[in-house]
């Protein structure tokens, strides 16, 4: 069977990972998970997802926020979901600086994610730019 | 003379006078002292040239026409309280004296002042500046770190409680069929392990608070580190069994007389065991050697593990750092073990150090002041 879209999943927990694999593959997305930034860069090029999701605090407490950066300033964007739970509002933290803003990601969502709306947000995301799963 | 210190020269200083004659001697006076001088004859150009030159010090003239010195030392406090203020006063009374202090001057100077005079007064206005200054510093850096540490910690009881909520909400989700009864048998393990993992962050945290306290220390018994040593050995030996490793133990035979809080000590060899025997290899070996010379007592932990890299030999004692690499991937552990450890250590007079060779191993090495008891009975607490 074909997959709807391939999702990789950058999160150093590998509880946290175990249960959105699940999740997505039982929507039929394909799911490759990385543990670190670094592994999830070199599956980038790899893998070529439709789709980045990708927590924050990793190795350093900012290593998702140099991911994102890497990934909107590499040669084929990729949309990229950050999924973390640092407190601070995302908005009000892109809109610091300059820098900031270059690596704002496509969608935020806080950790937990609710189910329904991290599948929402998915499809939204990846309607953006064509061609539309399923 | 040219200026004792390097920092010195640096140091802007300010002199406001309506008086030639003063401005001008002490002009000389402090440059002398290896400042740079700037001087204005009102309290208006004062002012003006103190809140663009932000100097260290500024000396005042208390009488002068226009702002009179005491405004204009309450001025310069109210732009920043930092800037020392030295009042020169033909009139000096107690009086005088106590509003200028009143307005945030730091002393003054009676008219007519010798060099050394003034000498005296500046430096210790600046020593006393300078201290103010550091602890200033030191305290922005404690509440820096005091956030950080608060940012770490929600964050290392927020991963488990993430993981246990996502494995919840997602089984909810989950199409029923074989695949979610076999999923949920398997999550709900790793939904007990993860809630463990949540006590023990919570039980090592207090620990350490209490080790900090100095609670946990608090009691200074003899201790013989010996049978200490060897009985923590067989403990362990089941733990250590179960993951393959092999456990020797070398302890002297007359003992290792120790003076601390026993279970502090027993928690400090147990962490540093423990540790030893999670990260080490498959058929691995945990050697514990301890002996006292020149009046110390030197407790050996050797493994034959992955070993600590370079880079995190000295962040392994901070708190939540976890060495990250293939072999420690699988390891659970709160990050807070190695912290208790050295605060002990510390507590008790001691010190940890750590020696490690990637692919070989870590020995740790815990050095704690030997006891030894007064031989003479009429001579009290005369520990050489």
């Amino acid at each position: 069977m074909a997959v709807a879209a391939t999702v990789l999943l950058i999160d150093d927990d590998e509880d946290f990972c175990a249960s959105i694999r699940s999740l997505l593959e039982a929507e039929g997305y394909g799911v490759v998970t990385a543990a670190s930034g670094k592994e999830g860069l070199r599956k980038l090029a790899e893998v070529h997802p439709d789709v980045v999701l990708l927590d924050v605090m990793m190795e350093s407490t900012t290593e998702g926020y140099a991911v994102s950066g890497a990934i909107k300033v590499g040669a084929v964007p990729v949309p990229v979901i950050m999924i973390s739970s640092v407190e601070y509002g995302p908005a009000e933290l892109f809109a610091r600086s300059e820098e900031m803003e270059m690596i704002r990601p496509d969608a935020y969502l806080t950790k937990p994610v609710d189910v329904a709306k991290f599948l929402d947000t998915l499809k939204v995301v990846l309607a953006r730019r064509a061609p539309v799963p399923k | 003379m040219i200026s004792e210190d390097g920092v010195r020269d640096q140091e802007t200083v300010v002199v406001i006078d309506d008086d030639y004659a003063m401005r001008l001697s002490c002009h000389q006076i402090l440059a002398k002292m290896g400042f740079r001088v700037e001087e204005f004859e009102d309290g208006a150009r004062g002012l003006e040239g103190v809140s663009r030159l932000k100097p260290s010090l500024v000396v005042v003239d208390l009488k002068m026409p226009g702002i009179g010195g005491l405004e204009v030392v309450a001025r310069i406090h109210k732009l920043d309280p930092e800037i020392i203020t030295v009042v020169i006063t033909g009139f000096a009374t107690i009086g005088t004296a106590v509003d200028a202090m009143k307005s945030g001057a730091y002393d003054f100077v009676p008219k007519p002042f010798s060099p050394d005079e003034l000498r005296v007064i500046v430096n210790r206005g600046l020593e006393r500046r300078r201290l103010r200054l550091d602890s200033k510093r030191h305290e922005q850096e404690r509440e820096l770190m005091r956030r950080r540490f608060v940012t770490f910690v929600s964050h290392q009881l927020r991963t488990p409680l993430v993981a246990v909520h996502q494995y919840l909400d997602v089984l909810k989700h989950l199409p029923e069929g074989p695949d979610a009864v076999e999923k949920r048998a398997e999550w709900m393990e790793r939904c007990l392990v993860r809630t463990d993992e949540m006590q023990q962050l919570i039980k090592d945290w207090l620990t350490l608070a209490e080790v900090e306290g100095g609670a946990l220390t608090r009691e200074r018994v003899a201790v013989d580190a010996a049978p200490l040593l060897s009985g923590l050995v067989d403990r362990l030996s089941t733990m250590a069994a179960e993951a393959g490793v092999t456990m020797t133990c070398q302890v002297p035979e007359d003992g290792l007389p120790l003076l601390g809080d026993a279970a502090a000590l027993s928690m400090l060899f147990e962490n540093l065991l423990v540790n030893a025997i999670k990260y080490n290899r498959a058929e691995g070996r945990v050697a514990v050697t301890a002996e006292g010379r020149d009046g110390e007592a030197v407790v050996s932990v050797a493994d034959t593990g992955i070993g600590i890299p370079e880079e995190y030999r000295d962040a392994v004692f901070d708190e939540f750092v976890r060495v990250k690499g293939e072999g420690a991937k699988k390891t659970t552990g709160t990050g807070l073990g190695l912290p208790i450890c050295k605060r002990i250590a510390g507590e008790l007079g001691g010190v940890i150090e750590l020696e490690s060779h990637v692919g070989v191993g870590t020995t740790f090495r815990v050095r704690l002041p030997l006891h030894r008891p007064v031989q003479t009975a009429a001579t009290a607490g005369g520990d050489a």
